[in-house]
């Protein structure tokens, strides 16, 4: 496989970019290997990027697509929530509703209301609202991170 | 999470346990309960219809708690009611059968929803404060 380096100071983000003709052992092998260091890759019409799982506050389904919210920025995803939610586990991903999946380290405070609905506030003061089912998961989450980190 | 896979261990567990305190609260009492087999009966259909109609939670996530609580009150209550008034084809009720177990469904429920309101409350307070120890010491 023929590979090209090219330095592009005016670059503003580096990107990679494989060209093949079959889809053989070695280009499988980089493509896992790129999957391995849990990237995830955002597009957007005409754009792609790839993402680092901590860039993103959370995940959600609109009209079956997957799109993750970043600080400003929102990119469509390919994985589904559930496999976001299993694979990212260990970066603090964690389901909140049937179509949602939030960073539980981007989660500034909760806030419940007298009818015990609960909204998370994200480090970015935008506001996504839990569901009720989801709520035991998320709490034992939450402990299990600071027991680990204490 | 009540589920049509732990519905009947749970309506077991609970009958189990009702029915215990029943013969230990007679025993201390020194109280003999005549109507022993159709008690237990009933016993048994009210802690099968407020298991199901607990296990309903999951199906109304969308609607505000306290309408939910307020709904399964009075699916509990009407399934009380309606059980007694079932029992009573069959066998003699006392006069005050209905008021007694208005007030035995009532504050055992009033109890147990206001213990879990007060929990959820605490549960949120104790995970913003998880939330605020990780955001420090980022």
């Amino acid at each position: 496989m023929k590979w090209i380096k090219t330095h592009e100071p005016k670059l503003r983000e580096n990107y990679l970019e494989i060209h093949y003709g079959d889809l053989d052992k070695e280009i499988q092998d980089m493509i896992a290997y790129l999957e391995s260091k849990n990237i995830l890759m955002g597009r957007k019409e005409t754009e792609s990027r790839l993402i680092q799982p901590e860039e993103i506050y959370y995940c959600e389904i609109v009209d079956r697509k997957c799109y993750a919210y970043l600080k400003e920025e929102v990119w469509q995803l390919e994985e589904g929530l559930a496999k976001l939610a299993e694979r990212y586990e260990m970066h603090g991903f964690v389901r909140i509703s049937k179509s949602m999946v939030v960073n539980i380290f981007k989660v500034k405070r909760i806030q419940a209301d007298f009818n015990m609905r609960m909204n998370l506030v994200l480090l970015n003061e935008e506001t996504v609202v839990m569901s009720r089912s989801y709520r035991n998961d998320f709490f034992r989450k939450l402990k299990n991170i600071r027991m680990e980190e204490t | 999470m009540i589920d049509r896979h732990n519905f009947w261990s749970i309506v077991s567990g609970v009958f189990t346990c009702l029915l215990i305190g029943k013969i230990i609260l007679e025993s201390i009492m020194g109280y003999r309960d005549i109507n022993y087999a159709e008690n237990i009966l009933t016993m048994f259909i009210i802690t099968a219809a407020a298991t199901a109609i607990l296990g309903m939670h999951k199906y109304l996530q969308n609607v505000p708690i306290l309408l939910v609580m307020l709904l399964q009150y009075v699916g509990l209550i009407g399934s009380v009611m309606g059980a007694i008034w079932f029992l009573s084809r069959f066998t003699d009720v006392a006069p005050s059968g209905y008021r007694d177990m208005f007030w035995s469904v009532t504050v055992p429920y009033v109890v147990l929803a206001g213990v879990y309101y007060i929990s959820f409350f605490r549960e949120v307070k104790k995970a913003n404060e998880l939330l605020l120890e990780m955001n420090r010491e980022k």
